[in-house]
């Protein structure tokens, strides 16, 4: 191929560098112009991972991707692609020396055999293997989150009761929001775990992580919780104690009036 | 109107002393009518009754807006806690 015709040229020198590679005895000859330029696809998996190893991954296949089908190549290409292959400069052993060939340790692979991936597994099936492996967990945290929920709102009912004015209610609505996000981030670990921690992200450190946050979550909810509960109570005391003496003569004064009504009007 | 009964109702009541004296003179203040003193009485147990109530939501306000301060502070707390879970994971 001549240099002076450059790839992204006219049009004619395209044309003219594709009748050279024609001509050339050494290139295969690709009747199809159909087939697409590019085959590859990004391991975003791997990527995201941060994994430096990147694995060619061709047996998944990437979520709604599904990649073009090449046209049938006659058999004779597919031996010329095939020879096509040994166009790379062919790696040459250095000229061994005398000395006894050393055995090279294998490195310690990134991922072991139980975090590793299996090939066949896509992302979909990850996602639902994580889930019925978290089913337990799934479960005990819908039981605090509704535990939770019930002690925020009798919390919020107590606020009404104990103070009768309306806004104290503000604060367990907050609480209940503040839960469903939790809720929200616990799920999203529990679903996402695999992609959000990297190298971690085997099923037991996901499961490990979720099960942490979850339990550090909700132990700020409930911790927040009783608080609210404590704060309430004394509020509840200290009306009591401020409000009750001025009700009682609240109270006596009322029925002195009455008493002296009646005696005014008799 | 008997005089010497609603005394005595005055005397035996929980009122403060102060509250008591000022309705004993009212009921001998001579140059009052027995309708005078009936509505002086009436008003001032009225303006007592006011004033107590006003006690009452005074107590109950300022209790309440302590009571909101620390939840508003507990709300504090607690999203802070949660920012840190979210940072755990980069969210």
């Amino acid at each position: 191929m001549s240099l002076e015709n450059p790839i992204f040229g006219s049009r004619e020198s395209r044309e003219e560098v594709l009748s050279n590679i024609s001509k050339s005895p050494e290139t295969p000859h690709i009747q199809s112009e159909s087939v697409p330029l590019y085959q590859g696809r990004v391991d975003v998996e791997s990527n995201r991972s941060g994994s430096e190893t990147w694995e060619p991954t061709k047996s998944r296949q990437p979520i709604g991707f599904r990649p073009p089908e090449r046209p049938a190549l006659p058999e004779s290409s597919v031996t010329e692609q095939k020879h096509d292959l040994k166009l790379e400069p062919e790696f040459k052993e250095p000229e061994k020396s005398k000395e006894p060939p050393v055995v090279p340790v294998p490195e310690k692979p990134v991922f072991s055999d139980l975090e590793k991936p299996k090939s066949k597994q896509t992302f979909g099936e990850l996602k639902s293997e994580s889930l019925e492996d978290y089913t337990d967990l799934v479960d005990g945290i819908k039981s605090k989150v509704q535990e939770v929920k019930d002690k925020a709102s009798a919390l919020a009912e107590l606020a009404v009761e104990k103070t009768g004015v309306a806004p104290v209610y503000r604060g367990s609505k907050t609480a209940l929001e503040k839960l469903t996000k939790t809720a929200f981030m616990v799920r999203s670990i529990n679903q996402y775990g695999w992609w959000r921690l990297g190298k971690e992200a085997t099923v037991d450190a996901a499961k490990r992580k979720a099960e942490e946050l979850a339990r550090k979550g909700l132990k700020y909810l409930l911790d927040n919780l009783a608080k609210r509960e404590d704060i309430l109570n004394a509020v509840s005391k200290q009306l009591e104690q401020q409000a009750q003496p001025l009700k009682l003569q609240l109270a006596e004064i009322i029925a002195i009036k009455k008493q002296l009504e009646t005696q005014i009007k008799s | 109107m008997d005089i010497n009964l609603i005394t005595e109702t005055i005397r035996s009541s929980g009122l403060v002393q102060a509250d008591k004296d000022f309705l004993m003179g009212i009921l001998n203040d001579s140059s009052k009518t027995p309708e005078q003193k009936s509505t002086a009485i009436s008003e001032f147990i009225n303006k007592k009754i006011s004033e107590l109530e006003q006690q009452i939501g005074n107590a109950q306000t300022g209790a309440v807006e302590e009571a909101q301060r620390q939840l508003e502070n507990l709300d504090k707390e607690l999203g802070e806690s949660l920012s840190k879970l979210d940072s755990e994971i980069g969210v």
